[in-house]
């Protein structure tokens, strides 16, 4: 079951990780006839805790990883820690922003970003 | 102690991705086979977390056999059509074996998938016999 997720952070929602350590999450990016798709791995991540921004031609992800174990857990070993998460990427005019879509699903954020009216191929008929 | 090397390798690793431009600043490196584990522990149980994002639940084979607790499974077909314009995504199979460093309970074992990391927690117990079992993820 797919959930919706806002689109839009308000400032000061999520901390922005500018001097702090934060993770590049994975990403596949697939490109459609009528939009693009981002893919992006966000293991423990739950859609509250995700923010996303598109502004000056940037679209941003981020956000953070939060443990959800019991306080008397201590770390043994670990390969994945928690923490901030960010990602920009530069959006052309083919996209329409405004029209993005976005779910979240096991881990995995999925955005739809649906191409502009000028950008999709129109096929013309020679009479 | 081995788990220290392990992280010393780690950040070597994370250096060299992170020179050869991969982009990771500290976080999980998928191996596409060798999902990301943490271990943890209370006073009653080991839990371990194993981070595999859009795996296919229909998949997982979780069991335990003499001390060492196996994860595997599949993560789904990608099912958006269209040109792989970037692919960093982990697909195919996955698969970890943890040895956990008590005797643990078998019949104290649960597995659940949740946000695309599977928590798998373990009751210790002293007295407890080696023997195979199936877990159930739920």
């Amino acid at each position: 079951m797919e959930v919706p997720v806002k689109k839009q952070a308000e400032r000061g929602d999520v901390e922005q990780a500018s001097d702090r350590p934060y993770y590049v999450p994975r990403v596949d990016i697939i490109e459609s006839e009528d939009g693009l798709t981002v893919l992006a791995a966000l293991p423990g991540v739950d859609k509250d805790n995700v923010s996303l921004t598109a502004e000056g031609g940037v679209l941003s992800v981020s956000g953070r990883v939060k443990s959800s174990l019991p306080e008397n857990a201590d770390a043994r070993y670990v390969e994945a820690e928690e923490g901030d998460f960010h990602r920009s990427f530069r959006l052309g005019r083919d996209v329409d922003k405004e029209k993005m879509e976005a779910s979240m699903q096991d881990g995995v954020l999925k955005l739809f970003l649906p191409k502009s009216q000028w950008a999709r191929t129109k096929k013309i008929e020679v009479k | 102690m081995v788990w220290q090397l392990f992280r010393e390798l780690d950040r070597l690793r994370d250096d060299f991705n992170r020179r050869l431009g991969y982009g990771s600043e500290w976080g999980p490196v998928y191996r596409g086979e060798a999902p990301p584990v943490n271990i943890f522990e209370t006073p009653e149980e080991y839990i371990v977390t194993v981070e595999a994002p859009g795996a296919d639940r229909e998949t997982f084979e979780v069991s335990f056999t003499a001390g060492s607790l196996s994860v595997r499974g599949q993560y789904k077909q990608p099912e958006v059509k269209g040109e792989l314009i970037r692919s960093e995504m982990p697909t195919g199979s996955f698969s970890r074996i943890v040895r956990l460093p008590e005797q643990v309970d078998p019949n104290g074992i649960h597995a659940d998938y949740k946000d695309g990391v599977l928590t798998v927690r373990a009751a210790k117990t002293p007295e407890a016999k080696p023997k195979r079992i199936k877990v159930k993820v739920s």
